[in-house]
């Protein structure tokens, strides 16, 4: 019962967003940081799809009672639970892409209030690579605002969509950085 | 070794040389114009306003391209001289131009309609009304039909290009974005029901459709073969177009985007939104044969590849 409502959350989601909308245009983030670590010992870290315990924020990780494994693309679905005061702040998120041999993963959001994050048809690609030996990991997304028309109110944004993404891949590589020692 | 291979390819296929394609850098506000065979960016244009669409007439050497934030139309020659602007309203979006009939087609997004403009002085020939968010326009290879891809209808809608009478719709896959002619038939991509589909441009009637990868994007033909951008899935999907079974997939960067067949019919060009790259594909060997960087956010939706005389 329990995997159809999210089945059909999930669809109803992706009918409601838009798939392209051309007023708003696609944005994109990309942040790097080199790790004083090995790719493998940091993937050991980041690699887990069902476990994003290291970016900061996060309480709980929960893999959706549907999924079949978190390394399946198109089915493993996870939910973020973020910290806060009340309530149950959440990001819902899909696997698309699962290549270990690279060190990389990518995912879609398939449910968020734009109160919690305020970006639509969000994908997003976090990958570890080798840099002399040492982790050089890269997080990048695509995404729109929140408002989904022309004249969007400010907390929907494009500026403000850009912040909340940038902010959240910083804290994450920060806490890496925190956790491994940075390069440069 | 790859410039030896594409050396070859131009040896092999005099009659090619000369194609430039216009690149709509939707993140950089430019536009850009590329000599495929030199590999190299002829000249950057800035055009303010997100533009994305964009219609190449290779007979008047003319490339009309819109800026999706304004609706501004941007007139350029080939060496990116900026011939024109005129405001088509905010909604105008996808677009066609038949150089030989003299008029080009735009999709009004939020009006929900599809406007015949006059080539030269743009003053509006008809308007005719489309399904909801109108996104790409095709013409049929006579140039008799026109169509519009309404997304948010799940349809594609044909006129009469000389009249703007309706003559059909057709039911798609769930929000057709993209759409192209190809062997008298009309190609959607649909983008949220991973597949193109495929109409008799003469009846209407729905042929039949094609499997994709994640996020269909644009779909474009050459060597006898279909190929779709995937923009999720980060590929382009290879297709029989008459036994509309996928036959191969070729690995691109992230978000491809816009497609198109170069005039020799053996390449494609793809935009490639994330990586910042026009990629060239052999369509036969069905490898990427050159990568040409180019400014942010490539989208480069509508024909936007032609030789330059």
């Amino acid at each position: 019962m329990k995997s159809v409502l999210i089945a059909a959350l999930a669809a109803a989601t992706g009918l409601a967003a838009p798939a392209a909308a051309h007023g708003p245009v696609r944005l994109k983030v990309e942040l790097a940081q080199v790790l004083d670590a090995s790719p493998d010992e940091v993937w050991a870290t980041i690699g887990r799809f069902d476990d994003m315990s290291w970016l900061p924020g996060v309480a709980r990780t929960e893999l959706t009672a549907d999924s079949p494994s978190a390394t399946e693309p198109d089915k493993s679905t996870r939910i973020l639970h973020l910290e806060a005061d009340a309530g149950d702040p959440a990001i819902t998120e899909q696997l698309t892409k699962w290549q270990p041999e690279k060190r990389c993963y990518a995912y879609r959001i398939t449910q968020v209030d734009v109160a919690v994050l305020p970006v639509t048809n969000y994908a997003s690609t976090l990958c570890v690579n080798d840099e002399g030996g040492k982790a050089r990991v890269v997080w990048k997304g695509g995404f729109y605002r929140g408002y989904p028309n022309n004249d969007p109110p400010p907390d929907q944004n494009d500026e403000t969509a850009l912040k909340a993404v940038t902010g959240i891949y910083q804290a994450g590589l920060d806490a890496l950085a925190g956790k491994f020692g940075a390069v440069r | 070794m790859i410039r030896a291979a594409l050396a070859a390819v131009l040896l092999a296929a005099p009659a090619c040389a000369g194609d430039i394609a216009f690149v709509t850098s939707q993140n950089a506000d430019s536009v850009s114009i590329v000599d495929l065979d030199r590999g190299t960016v002829r000249a950057t244009v800035p055009v303010p306003g997100a533009p994305a669409p964009v219609a190449y007439d290779a007979g008047s050497g003319r490339a009309y391209v819109i800026s999706a934030e304004t609706g501004m139309l941007t007139l350029l020659d080939t060496q990116g001289r900026v011939l024109r602007q005129a405001p088509l309203g905010e909604g105008a979006f996808g677009l066609a131009v038949d150089g030989q009939a003299g008029r080009i087609f735009v999709a009004d997004w939020y009006g929900a309609r599809l406007r015949c403009l006059d080539g030269a002085d743009l003053r509006e020939v008809w308007s005719a009304p489309t399904g909801r968010a109108p996104a790409g326009v095709a013409l049929s290879g006579n140039g008799r039909v026109v169509v519009t891809a309404d997304r948010d209808d799940d349809r594609l809608s044909a006129f009469d290009a000389a009249t703007g009478q309706l003559l059909w719709t057709a039911p798609t896959g769930s929000h057709p974005y993209a759409v192209a002619f190809h062997d008298g038939r009309f190609w959607t991509t649909d983008v949220q029901s991973r597949s193109v589909t495929v109409v008799d441009a003469a009846t209407g009637a729905v042929v039949g459709t094609v499997s994709t990868g994640d996020h269909p994007y644009g779909v474009a033909f050459a060597a006898g073969k279909g190929f779709v951008t995937d923009q999720y899935a980060a590929t382009v999907t290879v297709f029989d177009p008459d036994s509309l079974s996928p036959t191969g997939s070729i690995a691109v960067g992230d978000y491809p985007e816009g497609i198109v067949a170069l005039s020799d019919s053996r390449r494609l060009a793809v935009a490639n939104w994330d990586t910042n790259e026009l990629t060239i594909i052999d369509a036969a060997a069905e490898t990427v044969v050159d990568v040409i960087a180019v400014p942010d956010g490539p989208r480069s939706f509508g024909i936007f590849v032609g030789p330059e005389s």
